[in-house]
């Protein structure tokens, strides 16, 4: 199964009993207060057979936990050799090797930065690199976000809306790729 | 270059410590490790139980860790 990696905005720092609450269901979240407490976001790193079952997971742990999601980010850019080997479901030499100077004449991108020893990549240079290469069609998670930031949107103002299930059925089953009855 | 390198997550609590930020370990009030930029006070809770199985779950808090990190050296823009 393939991780999916991506960040949900919360409406405000959470309180302790909402991170052990949050750590209880869910060891694959890491939980930021941004500086001077303006922001903050729950990071997932979670295995599902799609972006879209990796999302809704998470905002179902995070409603368990009372924390309150207010929209879904793409993942932080800079990416490792194995976390590059993961996305690109090959073996983490192999990358290394591209990555080496050795095999940097097959034109893989310059480290971003360094930790320690370890090179850290922008992954959309990755992505573009092993696009051309190798013609690999890596999924694209934006309309994933840009719906599930909709449903989310949806659910906010939902209580203020008469009626709502007639806004509901606007989303018809062809739209959900259902087959016509 | 190495082979295959991954920072673990010890190594990537302890050069986060170097760079600055106070690590708070687990205890009963609150079991899981935090980071806190002294600075402007941003936190990242990282769950804290070593009895995972999954290798990779430990490398992905590992780039949390130092992603975080990176984003309070001294001289950055805090956000």
């Amino acid at each position: 199964m393939t991780a999916r990696q991506f960040l949900l905005r919360i409406e405000q720092p959470p309180r302790e009993d909402q991170i052990c609450g949050l750590f209880a269901v869910a060891h694959d979240c890491c939980v930021e207060v941004g500086a001077f407490r303006r922001w903050a976001a729950v990071f997932v790193d979670r295995e599902a057979p799609s972006m879209a079952v990796a999302v809704a997971t998470a905002i179902g742990d995070l409603d368990a936990a009372g924390l309150v999601p207010i929209d879904v980010g793409p993942d932080e850019e800079l990416v490792t050799v194995p976390l590059i080997a993961m996305r690109l479901e090959c073996h983490p030499r192999r990358v290394s090797r591209w990555a080496s100077g050795e095999g940097r004449a097959c034109g893989f991108p310059d480290p971003e930065a360094h930790q320690g020893t370890e090179p850290w990549f922008r992954w959309s240079e990755v992505a573009l690199w092993a696009a051309r290469r190798f013609g690999i069609t890596l999924a694209d998670p934006a309309p994933v976000v840009a719906a599930a930031n909709l449903a989310l949107r949806l659910r906010a103002v939902a209580p203020a809306v008469e009626d709502v299930g007639a806004i509901v059925s606007l989303i018809g089953h062809d739209a959900l790729g259902g087959s016509p009855a | 270059m190495p082979e295959a390198p991954s920072c673990g997550l010890p190594e990537a609590f302890a050069i986060a410590v170097r760079s600055g930020l106070r690590l708070i370990d687990p205890d009963e009030r609150r079991p899981w490790s935090r980071l806190v930029c002294t600075v402007c006070g941003a936190a990242l809770d990282v769950p804290s139980r070593m009895d995972e199985r999954d290798d990779a779950i430990m490398m992905f808090r590992a780039r949390r860790v130092t992603l975080f990190a990176r984003r309070h050296l001294p001289g950055q823009v805090h956000r």
